[in-house]
């Protein structure tokens, strides 16, 4: 049996290519891979690493440590937080290396030092997405490697489409064999072109990085601050005040900041570098050459040697039509001239003129760092998804054919009265009964589904705000209703969303739990010890009198009562209740501490196991989240639509399929096609929603109850 | 232990819904606030500590000098002193009583009594509404402590030695007061959406030396103000929410201008979304906005629609921009020159972040009162003072202090000191570690000449250094400068002309709105998010001068 357990574990290994080998390989690594995952906490700011040593050396992002020497600490899947120290950083390849300072074993996995991958592969990232939040094991992701990478440096990257948004910096990508291959670095606007330094780019200059050496400068202006004294775009800053020095002489601008200095904020300070000591790689933008009156498209000054002072135009006239279309308003003209491209001007002093713009350094933006979580880079807008095309994926498909032929009569589109396709429904009884998503078809006319080439109008029945699952009914024969999953699927298990055509494939990312409100989700904070008792204090008194015991926390395992003043912990007496404090939270979860309690006028010694502090509920707004997830809000949805209602629902299954909203009310299934849940939500870059089974068992009894009462 | 009755009734809370916050209590808080405002420059202090980068605001405690003041941090674990920055630009080195570093405050005394510092009366009535006073993080020379009017979270169980404050907008240690003035108690660590803060009666429980200075609490000397709005019996309920905070809110936000003159700008293609506020001062699609926060590629929403914007100039003396988009018949702005008194009740419209478009978040309103007209130029208080620097960046090594790096244009730059030079003496005194730096320096003053005998391998060698002014930088973008406070600031906080100084609590994305009173005028253009209750605002005549510039001519196309 055991030899049969590795050969499988073996072939399935390199040639994972049926659903059913994936989903148990990528089911039986996913707690291990969760487990060597750490979250990196930096005062202000989080990203990820992975732990590959037992006695504590981590791979990181560069952009996460960003030096050498750097003090932090290490956010362990178990929860222990524990001291660090970064060693060495490439910011020319964004690998690094920090190491724990505490003495181990620490769970780890095995790395890869050659190209053992290619094109094509599943491989697994793992990291804290938006940073570590309270109650939550780093997500598990899959994805196909697109592009294996050929040259050094950044352009040698892994890309896949594994799901990673910021936080995730630093996180492992994983073969199916467990072994890291590559560290997550940055991703373009499309969910499908994550990269991830590659090991071997690391391991080239492992030894450089064990020695604490640092290669390249950061590639974007430094957003993680060591201490209060340090300040914002201090990189630009310094670059500034150099060439300020040098072109002191030559530029009259910088000779009167020279004479009289002051503080310039980072525009002015580009601005001025750009002129100095242009950067050929900074983004372009076109001009023409002149500047306007604002309330009326006439020219103001030409500058010197541009297109159009080459092409004769002159302060003073005004122009009236662009390309033949005529122009009355500053801001038309403007609009037009931003898109850039050659165009005619025609003034009204008869001049004629075709203008080639030249191209210029564009201004910059400098965004405001967010709070908390260490900003994926996003390097460019490129749409990679051709090269996910070249991928072997039909083979994959094609083995799920027949569990296609399974969903044709029991998922089918709602469209609105253009006939646009707005949400899917999912069959649950053969009279007609379908769930759907609430808030999409809310407030739509005409609103009709689509069975087998004929319309048939829609009838809602019932809607549950909570869930924001809809009961609706068509007068339609021949719908089958799906067959029902009630076991809870786990991390890392394959599920699949029913297409027109074929499965979007993905897994469980993480336990099913609450989606909660904008800023609702709370990240670790390291002022929260991990450790766990379970007793409150009364506040009246330093001394430690036990107010308040949780239930089923150690100290209610154990028998401490209410009114218990705790006299010893580990043999030391308890002189306040900050010294208790102290003392627990120096503590791991899993360790046995010793109490002595007085009770009346007894003394009574106890022994309880520590706890990992159990999740927060969900149940305080905080507006460092909201930033947060304003900010992954806005970075996944460059990557394409993401649900209009997509939090606050009571529980909800995690996966990370690229669902289109259009598919949210299509049911979420397992290989054998049963179905684990219905899915509600896109709701980002690496997060779709679905309400799974067992609850959906009690919200159909209740809307199938409401809809009989009317 | 002074008999103190502890009676901590909270007069009146409802619950969400219930109260309907109205015109009648707001003008009872703003009578307060106004008067409270007259009276916090006798009774608070911007306090500093050497070395630090940060001010905050301490309360005068007793007739002969004592302060209780937010604990700070001391750089190198000991004696560098607490600071008390007058309005002159004076500074006065303060003796420590006392410190509570997990209370995070600090019993502090003034050496010689100032005339001009009276006490705050202390009180154990806690009511629904509150007073906490700020400063700038880098305080300005003359500047008083503003006011931030705070509300409860919840009532305070009767015996309870704790309030919470439902905002987590001041650093531990911030002293609360009631709307008459009156000290109720100070801070603590903000949680994630709530302060708590110890009642004074518990801190006085804790520190024995407060018992004998703190004036007694009798009957008579409790003001007779309208301290707070009256609010009935029949709205008491229990309270789980914020109900005070959101119905007042509701209250400011129909006070403004209806439709508001303001879009949602976002910069497109920016790596974080990063939106700002900007006003529309022409019907025709003109709009004001904050120059430094906008990229190349912008987006402009208003009334649920999307428009290309443009930006057509920018103006770097009050770093305004001139934004277009091309739509016609939008609500503009009017400006009204009004300087208000220290204390008046101000607001902004805030959009809570918008992520995306289709994340359309409930725009809402927050309220913040005046607290002084900041003259252009008007120099930190830190720069003014006398504290004194070698120019030097030094890290303390097991054999002694070293020198890390010198600052340019600096005697020390100049004298020939080197990098890796260990410190040994500063004239006669010997250095060993960083806090003996800290306390030769602490008693000198700019311009002073110093020997400063170093070792250099195995060499002894002397250098003649004049001791310069420490560069003040302004805090990080986006650091909780005072302990776990998420707030962004503006990346340029200055320098403005002649700014209105209020505590309107705004991030880095709410700047570009018109700052309104409660009439619904616009008094000013809030231009930087300074702090999390310290925000700067162009007056009405300098956002006209610019738009007159700004119309002028364009940038380059």
């Amino acid at each position: 049996m055991k030899y049969f357990l590795i050969f499988q574990l073996f072939i399935g290994s390199l040639f994972a290519q049926t659903p059913k080998e994936l989903d148990r390989l990528v089911r039986r690594l996913a707690p291990d891979l969760v487990e060597a995952t750490v979250a990196v906490m930096l005062n202000g700011g989080s990203g990820s690493g992975v732990i590959v040593t037992p006695d504590g050396l981590v791979i990181t992002a560069a952009h996460v440590t960003s030096t050498p020497g750097k003090k932090m600490k290490v956010l362990l899947a178990d929860g222990r937080e524990l001291p660090a120290t970064s060693l060495g950083v490439d910011h020319e390849t964004d690998g690094a290396l920090l190491k724990i300072n505490a003495p181990g074993p620490f769970p780890f996995r095995p790395y890869v030092n050659k190209k053992t991958y290619k094109m094509g592969d599943w491989a697994i990232a793992t990291g804290h997405p938006g940073g570590p939040v309270v109650g939550r094991p780093s997500p598990v992701r899959l994805g196909r490697i697109t592009e294996a990478g050929t040259k050094s440096g950044f352009s040698d990257a892994i890309t896949t489409s594994a799901t990673v948004i910021s936080g995730d910096s630093g996180g492992p990508l994983y073969n199916l064999k467990g072994e890291v291959i590559g560290i997550n670095s940055n991703i373009s606007g499309s969910w499908r072109v994550n990269k991830h330094v590659p090991l071997p780019a690391i391991t080239a200059r492992w030894d450089a990085l064990m020695n604490s050496e640092s290669f390249g400068r950061p590639t974007q202006p430094q957003q993680q601050f060591d201490d209060m004294f340090d300040e914002p775009y201090a990189e630009l800053r310094e670059r500034f005040e150099e060439a300020l020095e040098k072109h002191g002489k030559d530029d009259s601008e910088a000779a009167a900041l020279l004479a009289r200095p002051r503080l310039l904020d980072p525009h002015h300070m580009q601005a001025l570098l750009d002129r100095w000591e242009p950067d050929p790689e900074a983004d372009k933008a076109p001009r023409y050459g002149f500047t306007l009156e604002a309330r009326a498209p006439r020219l103001k000054s030409v500058l010197p040697g541009s297109p159009a002072d080459k092409a004769g135009l002159a302060s003073g006239d005004v122009i009236t039509s662009v390309n033949g279309e005529p122009i009355t308003r500053t801001i038309s003209l403007a609009l037009t001239m931003k898109k850039g491209g050659e165009l005619l001007f025609t003034t009204g002093n008869g001049k004629i003129v075709s203008l080639k713009p030249e191209k210029v350094i564009a201004r910059r933006h400098f965004p405001q760092p967010i709070a908390g979580v260490i900003e994926m880079m996003v390097t460019d807008s490129g749409e990679g998804d051709s090269a996910t095309d070249r991928i072997p994926a039909k083979e994959f498909q094609a083995s799920l054919t027949d569990l296609r032929e399974q969903f044709a009569k029991s998922v089918v589109p709602l469209k609105n009265k253009e006939g646009r396709t707005i949400v899917s429904a999912t069959v649950i009884h053969e009279i007609g009964q379908l769930l759907t998503k609430a808030s999409e078809i809310e407030d739509v006319e005409g609103l009709t589904l689509t069975f087998e080439g004929r319309d048939y109008p829609v009838e809602i029945k019932a809607v549950d705000k909570d869930y924001d699952l809809a009961l609706i009914r068509v007068e339609a024969s021949g719908l089958v209703p799906v067959g029902w999953e009630p076991k809870e699927p786990k991390v890392g298990q394959l599920v699949l969303t029913p297409t027109s055509r074929n499965f979007l494939t993905g897994v469980i990312t993480q336990p099913a739990r609450v989606a909660p409100k904008k800023g609702y989700e709370l990240n670790h904070t390291s002022e929260e010890p991990s450790a766990y008792l379970g007793v409150t204090f009364s506040p009246e008194s330093t001394a430690p009198l036990i107010e308040t015991v949780e239930i089923g926390s150690p100290a209610d395992k154990v028998g401490l009562l209410e009114g218990d003043q705790i006299l010893k912990f580990e043999g030391s007496p308890v002189k306040d209740l900050e010294s208790l404090a102290d003392g627990i939270s120096k503590r791991s979860p899993g360790e046995k501490v010793a109490l002595v309690v007085k009770r009346g006028k007894n003394e009574i010694t106890f022994k309880p196991i520590l706890d990992l502090r159990p999740p927060t509920a969900a149940g305080s707004f905080d507006r460092s989240a909201s930033q947060r997830d304003g900010a992954l809000s806005s970075l996944s949805a460059r990557g394409g639509d993401l649900s209009k209602r997509r939090t606050d629902f009571p529980r909800c299954l995690y996966h990370d399929q690229p669902l289109s909203p259009l598919l949210t009310g299509a049911p979420l299934v397992n290989l054998k096609g049963d179905v684990v849940g219905i899915n509600i939500a896109r709701a980002l870059r690496h997060r779709s929603l679905a309400i799974p089974t067992a609850d959906i068992d009690t919200v159909v009894t209740k809307l199938r109850r409401k809809a009989g009462r009317r | 232990m002074k008999s103190l009755i502890l009676t901590a009734t909270l007069a009146a809370l409802s619950s969400a819904g219930a109260l309907t916050w109205t015109t009648a209590h707001e003008q009872a808080v703003e009578k307060s606030t106004l008067e409270l405002a007259k009276q916090l420059p006798a009774q608070t202090a911007i306090i500093g500590r050497t070395g630090l980068p940060d001010t905050r605001v301490a309360v005068v405690v007793s007739e002969d000098g004592h302060l209780l003041s937010p604990y700070l941090r001391s750089i190198d674990g000991e004696d560098a002193p607490y600071l008390l920055y007058k309005p002159d630009g004076s500074r006065i080195k303060l003796t420590t009583i006392v410190e509570r570093p997990k209370r995070f405050v600090a019993l502090l005394k003034l050496e010689e009594k100032d005339p001009s510092l009276s006490p705050v009366r202390i009180s154990e009535v806690i009511d629904h509404t509150v007073a906490v006073p700020t400063c700038s993080p880098i305080a300005s020379l003359g500047e008083p402590a503003g006011i931030y009017v705070e509300h409860l979270e919840f009532p305070p169980p009767e015996d309870a030695t704790i309030f919470r404050l439902d905002s987590i907008f001041h650093g531990p240690g911030s002293p609360v007061l009631d709307l008459s003035g009156s000290l109720l108690g100070f801070t603590l660590k903000p949680r994630a959406s709530n302060t708590p803060a110890l009642m004074i009666s518990k801190l006085i429980g804790e520190i024995p030396e407060l018992d004998s200075i703190l004036s007694d609490l009798s009957e008579s000397n409790l003001p007779d103000l309208p301290l707070t709005p009256e609010i009935s019996n029949e709205e008491i309920k229990e309270l789980t929410d914020s109900p005070l905070r959101e119905s007042r809110e509701r209250f400011v936000q129909g006070t403004h201008p209806s439709p508001k003159p303001c879009v949602l700008i976002f910069n497109e293609g920016a790596q974080a979304t990063h939106s700002i506020i900007g006003t529309i001062v022409r019907q025709d699609g003109l709009i004001l906005t904050k120059a430094s926060e906008l990229g190349p590629d912008l987006r402009v929403r208003y009334g649920g629609k999307n428009y290309p914007g443009v930006l057509l100039a920018t103006d770097e003396k009050t770093d305004l921009a001139l934004v277009a988009i091309e739509a016609t018949g939008l609500p503009f702005v009017t400006w009204t020159d009004k300087i208000p008194q220290p204390g008046t009740t101000l607001a902004a419209p805030i959009l809570l972040q918008e992520a995306s478009e289709d994340m359309v978040s409930e725009p809402t309103s927050y309220t913040g009162t005046f607290t002084h007209l900041l003259a252009e130029k008007t120099p930190a208080v830190q720069a003014s003072s006398q504290v004194t620097s070698l120019g030097l960046i030094t890290e303390q090594i097991d054999s002694g202090v070293t020198i890390a790096a010198i600052k340019p244009e600096t005697p020390a730059f100049e004298s020939g000191l080197s990098p890796g030079d260990i410190i040994t003496k500063l004239n006669d005194a010997e250095i060993k570690r960083r806090p003996d730096l800290t306390r030769f320096l602490n008693n000198r003053k700019v311009g002073d000449e110093i020997t400063m005998t170093v070792k250099r391998g195995d060499e002894e060698m002397e250098f003649k250094v004049s001791l310069v002014s420490p560069k003040i930088i302004p805090p990080a973008t986006g650091i909780d400068i005072k302990g776990g406070i998420p707030m962004i600031p503006s990346v340029r906080r200055g320098p403005f002309p002649d700014v209105l100084a209020h505590t309107v609590p705004i991030n880095a994305w709410d700047c570009g709105s018109p700052l309104f009173d409660l009439k619904g005028r616009a008094l000013g253009l809030n231009i930087a998010a300074v702090s999390a209750t310290r925000t700067l605002a162009l007056l009405p005549q300098d956002v006209r001068d610019a738009l007159t510039r700004l119309m002028a001519e364009t940038r380059p196309f």
